[in-house]
């Protein structure tokens, strides 16, 4: 924090209690500073209050999620960049900004679980916009894969869980892999899954029939397998090229498998001795 | 009086905080197994066999085809036809087969069709088959590949010398009818 000699009351008053660590006093004495004629328009009022209300996130709400003292802080070294108009303290307060912006992130890790994925995905996108709105730089892309790719593991844990609302986490699943790739084409990882998830939907759908499921169902679950086949082949087959080209990519010996059991669903016996000789030769 | 407010050192936490990545397999159960035991199974409910056959076990004898004998004889071995219990019978070769009402030929011994249906006609033994053609040479269900997709063709003629009642279900679902 920088200093100002002979400042007005409120503001003294409220780094005194700052620095005694009585932050009940201070972010009191901040309030009434912002609303001080002569306080209320100085970079260094809002630069102050930032630092009171951001220890009192830290300290006194325990960095809770809804904690409204992370929002003040945050306005506040906003309103104090708006004033500094000699860019006394900007630097400083894009620091803390960004570092309040990362507590966002680290909320939406932390409820990143199937009950609560909708709110960490609103915590991760509180996190972006604070550094948008303040245009500090960072790699969105590698975040946005890093984020979306983790959200879909939820998913698909939740999916694989087979419990109820598995159409809902499959769906959310696809929807995060997605958004990896709206970002990053190319993430070998999120094609393999979604490829592997609708080729194991496909599967899964024959697999559960009843023993004596009728004929019609039978048909008609057969159908369904062509369809779920049809969506993962494209998926899995850009994996392949992406790997082909030299390009990072992991799991190749599973998309292999994928496009060879893709074609094995699909009755392909041609296609399917293709990806088998292809097996053969990545595994020399 | 200036107030010394000391250093702040302000930390940015790391963007990536350990998430774990799980990677999904592809499962090894075989579905294109457990569609042929499905169909097999619903061959044997829609049909109509003469009455004489129509006591003691129910036959299905699978030759040549191991992964689909595993699978009937696991998911079928107590469920019934009628009154009568389903028993699953290996046959490694077409020398060894014995009367079922049902036999099916694994597609690399479909070229003994004309040897089984010669011989198990008269006991009204359905020769399922799962090769192009193979209705010609006596079978009366051939599995076929349309569409990508696992279908049957039937032959009612074939049926019919075998004295068996195709259900009208089996008939409309068939790709085929002759």
């Amino acid at each position: 924090m920088h200093y100002i000699s002979a400042q007005k009351n409120y503001t003294r008053e409220a780094l005194k209690f700052y620095e005694l660590n009585n932050l009940a006093e201070a972010t009191k004495y901040s309030d009434s500073a912002i609303m001080s004629e002569t306080e209320k328009n100085l970079a260094y009022t809002w630069h102050v209050r930032g630092y009171i209300y951001k220890d009192y996130y830290k300290n006194i709400d325990k960095q809770n999620n809804q904690s409204a003292a992370r929002w003040k802080a945050i306005e506040a070294y906003s309103k104090s960049i708006e004033l500094d108009k000699e860019n006394k303290f900007t630097e400083n307060n894009l620091k803390n900004i960004e570092f309040m912006a990362t507590s966002f992130y680290n909320d939406a890790v932390r409820t990143l679980t199937i009950e609560t994925y909708l709110q960490s995905e609103e915590f991760y996108n509180t996190f972006k916009k604070i550094l948008n709105n303040h245009a500090i730089k960072i790699d969105f892309n590698k975040s946005d894969a890093e984020y979306y790719n983790a959200a879909a593991t939820v998913m698909l844990k939740a999916y694989n869980k087979q419990d109820n609302d598995t159409d809902k986490y499959f769906d959310k699943a696809i929807e995060f892999y997605s958004k990896v790739l709206t970002v990053d084409e190319e993430n070998c990882l999120a094609l393999y899954q979604i490829g592997i998830l609708y080729y194991n939907r496909g599967v899964d759908i024959i697999l559960s029939l009843d023993d004596t499921a009728e004929l019609e169902k039978v048909i008609d679950a057969q159908e369904k397998l062509t369809h779920y086949m049809s969506l993962s082949e494209p998926y899995l087959k850009k994996a392949w090229e992406i790997f082909k080209s030299g390009k990072e990519c992991k799991n190749v010996s599973e998309i292999i498998e994928g496009l060879k059991g893709i074609n094995y669903q699909r009755q392909n016996t041609q296609e399917m001795q293709y990806w088998e000789k292809i097996q053969k030769e990545y595994k020399e | 009086m200036r107030i010394k407010l000391g250093i702040i050192i302000v930390l940015v936490l790391p963007l990536c905080l350990g998430f774990n990545l799980e990677v999904q397999e592809i499962p090894k159960e075989d579905a294109q197994i457990k569609l042929r035991a499905l169909y097999m199974y619903n061959f044997a409910t829609l049909i109509d066999w003469p009455k004489e056959f129509k006591q003691g076990d129910f036959l299905i004898g699978i030759v040549n085809e191991n992964n689909l004998f595993e699978e009937m004889l696991a998911k079928y071995s107590n469920k019934m036809i009628g009154s009568q219990p389903i028993r699953i019978k290996r046959f490694n070769t077409v020398a060894e087969v014995t009367q079922c009402h049902i036999v099916y030929l694994a597609s690399d011994v479909s070229d003994k069709t004309p040897e089984i249906a010669k011989k198990y006609r008269s006991k009204s033994t359905l020769i399922v088959t799962e090769k192009e053609g193979k209705l010609k040479d006596g079978a009366t269900i051939n599995f076929i590949i349309r569409n990508n997709k696992l279908s049957y063709e039937i032959s009612k003629g074939n049926a019919n010398k075998s004295k068996l009642i195709i259900g009208s279900k089996l008939e409309t679902l068939a790709f085929k009818v002759e």
